[in-house]
């Protein structure tokens, strides 16, 4: 049974529609900001980040929105945009759909950081509950956004909120797959989202993963593959795909944009948040022999390539493994920043638009090579490509690894 | 919330579609404005926007609660439990 996906949306650091996002890559724009009043934070050296464009979310229901953090509201935003497109009416976006055949399935990194912060501000402040609001802890529950989703969107069907950090949309994607594959589900609304908070940085930051010496010139950074890399730049927002059986497809008569042919996801089995070569290979392999393909019928691969120095060579490596020096390589965390539990999304919305119009967006701020990197083919710019089939990495800590394939329609 | 709709008659849970979530904020931003704390079981007896004001003014002016003697059950929908 193939998959397809139907509809995609998301709001992010280079726009708040598809389209948008796709003229911003064309346009080499990056989302990257300083951010000098995280100054303030003692040992905090990260102060460059990827904000979302601003969005409207007034057109929400207030009792929807009072326990939304911003991921819940930008995931709720992207999901209308995906549902839409794939040929939902927003009014009555679950009409015609069997509910319990129907899966929402998105992720966050954690619950809202900034609303955690608060909450336990004012607990150590007060010595203890007084004073809390009511709707804090919906706000930082683990399923905070799909519970929102849900809630503001009157949707009663399956839910499930898979959370794996920078891995978590992807994650959501590939078991969508499985599950429409297993006969469960026939459409799956999958995704993830993450706002913007200066502890996430800090994260990054304290296990030396943050890039931090591009304070005063934020667009340069994060430089994935490049000599002059120093790690990732957090960003944030939402994006959400829609996914869908054939069958069910061709019943409503809905339009495919892509075929999602395949996934698998892995742990690594040996380290938190060192990544590790053998552990991409084989998740990549993986994710090839479910879709029935060798290396040689992918003809893009957007890597996960954060701008980190162990990361990028590790994939780097991986990748020359996988599809030697030939298969164009690139990665937009340059352009977006990492949006940690969307980014999967993201980039497979991205890829996708550049498989529809056979162009390759090469990596930002990629200049020279690192000699730690493999000499894989990795264009710079915007170059044209004849390619039907993609691969789509994505790494995130604790170790667990995804990796997606994605064709034209008719591809195959 | 259209401005037009917070008259002292309004009721919270009705006209104004509060719910129990929103009465749990609304007292922890009384408590915030005024500084004092709101007795809780007076609190749950409000049911207009009058008794709301009443109860603040009541609170601020340091008098007896006037329907702290008053139980009542809530409305459907006010509970906060799951």
């Amino acid at each position: 049974m193939r998959v397809y996906i139907s509809g995609m949306g998301l709001v992010s650091s280079l726009g708040n529609s598809v389209d948008d996002v796709w003229n911003a890559l064309l346009a080499g724009e990056t989302g990257v900001k300083a951010f000098p009043e995280w100054a303030v934070h003692k040992g905090l050296r990260c102060l460059v980040a990827a904000p979302a464009h601003p969005y409207d979310s007034s057109y929400l229901p207030r009792k929807a929105r009072r326990t939304m953090s911003a991921m819940s509201e930008m995931a709720t935003i992207a999901t209308v945009q995906a549902m839409e497109q794939a040929g939902f009416a927003r009014d009555n976006l679950w009409g015609g759909l069997d509910e319990p055949r129907t899966l929402l399935s998105m992720g966050s990194t954690t619950g809202s950081p900034g609303t955690l912060e608060e909450q336990f501000r004012r607990m150590i402040e007060k010595g203890g509950p007084e004073g809390q609001y009511s709707t804090t802890f919906f706000k930082i529950m683990n399923h905070s956004v799909p519970a929102n989703v849900a809630s503001a969107l009157a949707y009663q069907g399956p839910m499930l909120s898979p959370s794996s950090a920078c891995s978590t949309s992807a994650q959501a994607m590939v078991l969508g797959w499985e599950l429409i594959r297993s006969g469960l589900y026939d459409l799956v609304i999958a995704g993830g989202a993450d706002e913007l908070h200066y502890t996430s940085n800090a994260t990054f930051d304290v296990v030396q993963a943050a890039s931090i010496g591009f304070n005063d010139r934020p667009t340069e950074t994060p430089r994935p593959f490049d000599r002059a890399r120093d790690g990732l730049v957090c960003s944030e927002g939402a994006a959400v795909v829609v996914l869908e059986s054939e069958a069910h497809l061709e019943k409503r008569g809905g339009r495919p944009l892509a075929e999602f042919v395949a996934g698998a996801y892995h742990c690594d089995g040996t380290h938190m948040s060192q990544p590790q070569t053998p552990a991409m290979v084989k998740v990549m392999t993986q994710s090839l022999k479910r879709a029935g393909l060798q290396p040689e019928d992918i003809g893009y691969v957007n890597a996960h390539a954060t701008g980190t120095l162990l990361g990028d060579a590790e994939e780097a490596r991986s990748l020359d493994a996988m599809f030697g020096r030939k298969t164009p390589v690139s990665s937009l965390k340059g352009h977006f920043g990492h949006s940690l539990a969307a980014c999967g999304a993201i980039e497979v919305i991205s890829s996708v638009k550049m498989l529809g119009a056979q162009k390759i967006i090469g990596t930002r701020n990629f200049v020279e090579r690192d000699a730690a990197i493999p000499a894989l083919s990795l264009p710079r710019g915007v170059v044209d490509a004849k390619f039907s089939t993609f691969l789509s990495n994505n790494f995130a800590f604790g170790g667990i690894n995804t990796s997606l394939i994605v064709s034209n329609v008719g591809a195959r | 919330m259209p401005l037009d709709k917070l008259v002292p008659s309004a009721q919270l849970f009705g006209e104004l579609e509060l719910d129990s979530l929103d009465a749990i904020d609304l007292m922890v931003a009384l408590e915030e404005r005024t500084g004092l704390k709101v007795n809780i079981e007076v609190f749950k007896n409000a049911r207009s926007l009058d008794d709301v004001y009443q109860m603040v003014t009541d609170l601020v002016d340091g008098k007896e609660p006037r329907s702290a003697a008053q139980k009542t059950e809530l409305p459907p929908g006010a509970s906060a439990e799951k």
